[in-house]
């Protein structure tokens, strides 16, 4: 299996849409056979996955220059849209992140009896579309999956949500829509300055909106493509869809928000933004820079201000994902800079957005785990859970600790590689976000001394520690949040080549 | 007068049409003349009526995918009247196919037993005769007849219901406003006749506006006039007052009917009269061009924001017709720059076809739904999904298509005209309307998911709606056809550039 073997990423992306047409033919009482059809096709995602993760060459193409596992055919010829598919060190890793998170996404949702086959259903057309975002090549096709993965969100929230599920599904879906409608015009005016074409490779290499055209309509474009991906991350000040979709969603559902769909805007600043305007991205890479400082302080200190469990997980996200961004713009700073210090900010960037799947995928799973169990996430109502929980307060202060960037942890290695570039960048910069970084140690011990620690509150019920379907979905990640930690090379070489190449276009 | 009869094979699909029209009109009057002889159950007009529209459609189907290599004209006394070519014929293609649909949507609606069935079949194939003559026609005068033509008998569908009165309310409103709007449009015409000298598109009309530079005075009137008339056919603001009265009052098929042949007519006629008499001669910078801009801008606000605080179905599926067109017009509004290349005829073709889809599909579901439900407040569509969930899931797709979601053929009609904006974008207002679009697109999503909210959720437990097999069949059909446009969008897309590309010769 090289990185030549073409039939492997459209298997990937659309083995969960043939599993969901075979799900439909399920009769609805039969909901055994629902998972288990549902299961193995991730199952077999995740299998997929971890051969391309395999057989990726490190010293192989990158994109723009080109891509691995690529599969090219026309599509539809009259418009210059074509089938492309291809995935590099950008990739790669998230496409092993989609399958192992939708997989312990599934198996965490075991005990769903409300509308169990739609509930599958509506995961599998998800995760066709979260996987044909990070593999499509072609403009069209990426817009058309882009998409795809927002309706089954839309009803995995609306129906399956909490209390003000109505409000914050629909919120959702018009705020990522004003964002992806931005994006749309964006991507049309890249195709007629680019030549007719939406092919993402040749419109990165051809660069439109470089040299005499990188202002004026150039200028535009960056914003509105900016925004597009800017809701999804989300970036401060677009974040405010969040906390309500994070909170309504049932907790698979913020699995896969969290761990996927705001990585969606973290691959779309590296795989469109700074690919194909990087003018632009270095002209405004301080603008860029603020927000992100911006988003880790606000997320930091909004999130030490919650007392709903799920929201401050909710707004650690918008903290975390600072980094992201600002790994992103330090990386395309517009002031000399070695194209070392370049690479380390992506590489810092990327194994933020890794690790953050990691861990807040494993947080929003600790946080069901005690709302099935106590129908409350309000923190005062617990307290000393570590004397009546114990496996579940080790498995909440490991990843606690893993978010707040413990060393031997895979949100250390992101964060200390994006501070040492942002430094070297920007110093005033770098030292603004350390109070965000001070401020996110707090609120999560904070949070363990509230939740676990303490004297056992009088009004808990009797409460069973975690039970084995649990254990099974969140085990995984820790293990491979401290394997990570630890040895960071194997995934930081896959990330390398990208980084590299997109650190090549800013001088 | 002479007609050129060697050019009249060329009409066949329409006067076959025709043919098949008094056929099915003589059937129903003989089996009403003899309810014993049996004719009424060997050949019943309620089948008889859609096979028969099959082998035109097919007809002109093939011929707007082969083409018949030049523009073939058909001549009235020497004078150009019809023309042939890949752009009608696809049009009148995906208006036939609209037709047969309806005509199925009709056999649930009314029954087996609907009085008058023949005269109601044959008034629907002679009035898309004449849409299709619209689509063909390249003089004013053959316009007019064309035109009234599809509206009379349209205002006769629409009262056909008689026994209510809100039928009734429709077709009177909507004959009164019509009446009025094609008198305008004739008196145009003739201000018109009378600046150029001719009543052809091409031959008079188009040469003697690029010799003056405009037709001046009284022909500068007369166009407006015209144009009024064609915003009407296209229930585009401000000709959009007899819209939702008629949608909502006239029975479910013929809303249908009304809102995608009518319009996909109109929608035709004005794109060949606007590129063939106006857009050689520096389109983009006439009055009628700034005139067509605030019209599409004000059908798409009217249209979307009307539509948020609509409670029965039915008229919020009405006014968002009526933005739907307003998103429609950019695509023509696009290409009357030079070097458009023809992306805006080819995305308006390409959504008259999508639209055509799930418009029909949404109005065919409304119908059965309301049927069973006893009312079209989107209110008393309450836990669809567990009522009737075939129509609450091919509703739901319908109402994506609407608002654009991918991968659905209404994605697919948008990215084509926001495309051709985007493309003509260094004009500003091009740019603006480009921008004016996606907002609109966004309000829409509002008041479409709100449908979908309402039928996924709600825990009463209402009683279940059943519904015809037939109907089954045809709205799993369309709801698959909007979904799967994602894999036939080459063929359609290449088949509407090859139309388009007919008015740049």
């Amino acid at each position: 299996m090289g990185s030549t073997c073409s039939w492997i990423l459209p298997t990937i992306t659309f083995l969960p849409l043939a599993a969901c047409l075979l799900v439909m033919f399920i009769p609805k009482e039969k909901t055994g056979a629902v998972k288990a059809v549902s299961m193995a096709a991730a199952g077999i995602c995740l299998a997929l996955s971890i051969l391309v993760w395999i057989g990726y060459d490190k010293g192989g193409l990158q994109f723009p220059l080109g891509a691995q596992y690529m599969v090219s055919c026309k599509w539809i010829p009259a418009i210059g849209a074509s089938f492309i598919m291809g995935a590099d060190g950008l990739s790669v890793p998230l496409i092993f992140l989609t399958a192992l998170l939708t997989l312990l996404a599934m198996i965490y949702s075991a005990h769903v009896d409300m509308r169990t086959k739609e509930y599958y259903l509506m995961f599998l057309l998800l995760e066709t579309g979260m996987f044909g975002v990070f593999t499509a090549l072609d403009f069209v096709l990426f817009f058309v999956l882009w998409e795809l993965s927002l309706v089954p969100m839309y009803f995995l929230i609306g129906i399956w949500g909490g209390p003000r599920k109505e409000y914050a599904s629909i919120k959702f879906f018009i705020y990522t829509m004003v964002g992806s409608m931005a994006m749309l015009l964006c991507i049309l005016a890249l195709y007629f300055a680019g030549g007719n074409t939406f092919n993402m490779m040749t419109l990165a290499l051809a660069n439109p909106f470089g040299g005499a055209a990188a202002r004026g309509l150039g200028t535009a474009v960056f914003w509105g493509m900016l925004f597009g991906f800017a809701v999804k991350l989300p970036m401060w000040p677009f974040h405010t869809w969040l906390p309500d979709a994070h909170v309504e969603a049932p907790t698979a559902g913020s699995v896969i928000l969290a761990g996927v769909l705001l990585k969606m805007g973290s691959y779309g600043f590296m795989r469109v933004l700074m690919p194909m305007l990087p003018e632009q991205f270095a002209r405004f890479w301080v603008v860029i820079a603020v927000l992100a400082v911006v988003a880790i302080v606000y997320g930091a200190f909004v999130a030490m201000a919650q007392t709903d469990l799920k929201k401050l997980i909710a707004y650690s996200s918008v903290n975390h994902m600072g980094f992201v961004t600002l790994g992103c713009a330090v990386a395309a700073a517009g002031v000399p800079l070695a194209e070392e210090t370049r690479a380390l900010a992506l590489n810092g960037a990327q194994m933020q957005s890794f690790s953050h799947g990691l861990i807040t995928g494993a947080l929003f799973l600790l946080v069901g785990v005690i709302y099935d169990r106590t129908h409350t996430r309000e923190m005062a109502n617990f307290g000393g859970l570590g004397v009546k929980m114990p496996v579940y307060a080790g498995m909440l202060s490991f990843c606690a600790f893993a978010s707040l960037g413990l060393p031997g942890m895979t949100g250390f290695i992101a964060e200390i590689s994006v501070l040492l570039s942002a430094f070297a960048a920007n110093a005033t910069v770098a030292a603004f976000s350390l109070i965000g970084l001070v401020v996110t140690a707090a609120y999560m011990l904070w949070m363990l001394q509230r939740v676990i620690l303490g004297t056992v509150n009088p009004k808990l019920p009797e409460l069973k520690d975690v039970c084995a379907r649990e254990v099974l979905s969140v085990s995984p990640l820790m293990a491979l949040t401290l394997f990570y930690g630890v040895l960071p090379s194997y995934v930081l070489s896959v990330f390398n080549g990208a980084s590299v190449v997109i650190a090549g276009l800013f001088k | 007068m002479n007609i050129d009869f060697g050019n009249i094979i060329l009409l066949a699909p329409v006067l076959y049409l025709l043919v098949g029209a008094i056929i099915v009109l003589l059937v129903g009057l003989w089996a009403e003349r003899r309810p014993g002889v049996g004719v009424d159950h060997y050949l019943p007009t309620q089948y008889l009526a859609p096979a028969l529209v099959v082998p035109a459609f097919l007809a002109l189907a093939g011929l707007a995918c082969l083409g018949l290599g030049d523009n073939k004209i058909f001549l009235v006394s020497g004078m150009p009247t019809l023309v042939v070519d890949r752009f009608s014929a696809l049009y009148g293609a995906v208006m036939l196919a609209a037709l047969f649909f309806v005509m199925v949507l009709s056999l649930n609606y009314f029954g087996e037993n609907q009085r008058h069935k023949a005269e109601y079949y044959s008034l629907m194939m002679l009035s898309s005769c004449g849409a299709v003559l619209m689509c063909m026609a390249t003089e004013l005068i053959t316009l007019y007849l064309a035109t009234e033509l599809l509206g009379l008998l349209c205002y006769a569908l629409t009262a056909f219901d008689k026994s209510n009165r809100r039928s009734a309310e429709g077709g009177l409103k909507y004959f009164l406003y019509g009446s009025c709007a094609s008198a305008v449009m004739l008196y145009g015409m003739s201000l018109v006749f009378g600046a150029a000298g001719g009543t052809t598109f091409y031959d008079a009309l188009a040469k003697s506006y690029a010799a003056a530079d405009g037709f001046g005075g009284a022909g500068f009137v007369g166009m407006f006039l015209i144009l009024a008339g064609f915003l009407f056919k296209l229930a585009a603001v401000p000709m959009h007052f007899w819209a939702p009265d008629a949608y909502e009052g006239a029975p479910a098929p013929v809303t249908s009917f009304l809102s995608v042949v009518s319009k996909a007519a109109g929608l035709g006629a004005i794109t060949r009269f606007l590129m063939w008499v106006i857009y050689p001669t520096n389109s983009a910078h006439t009055p009628w061009y700034w005139v067509l801009v605030v019209c599409c801008v004000l059908s798409m606000f009217y249209g979307n924001l009307t539509a948020l605080w609509q409670t029965s179905i039915k008229r919020m599926l009405a006014y968002s017709s009526i933005a739907q067109v307003g998103y429609m017009m950019i695509g023509i509004l696009a290409d009357m720059h030079a070097g458009s290349g023809m992306w805006g005829i080819r995305g308006l073709t390409l959504y008259v076809a999508a639209y055509a889809i799930m418009n029909t599909g949404a109005f065919a579901v409304v119908t059965a739904l309301a049927k069973g439900v006893g009312s079209d407040k989107i209110e008393d569509f309450k836990g669809m999904i567990k009522r009737c969930p075939v129509c609450a899931v091919t509703l739901t797709v319908f109402l994506l298509s609407l608002a654009g979601i991918p991968p659905t053929a209404g994605f697919f009609a948008k990215f084509m005209v926001f495309g051709a904006a985007v493309k003509a974008g260094a004009a500003w207002e091009m740019a603006t309307l480009a921008i004016l679009g996606v907002i609109n697109s966004v309000i829409s999503v509002y008041y479409y998911f709100n449908v979908i909210r309402v039928m996924f959720t709600g825990t009463d437990e209402e009683k279940a709606i059943e519904i015809s097999r037939g109907m089954v069949v045809t709205v799993t059909v369309l709801a698959a056809a909007a979904v799967l446009f994602i894999v036939f969008a080459s063929p359609i897309l290449s088949a509407a550039g090859n139309a388009a590309m007919g008015f740049i010769n």
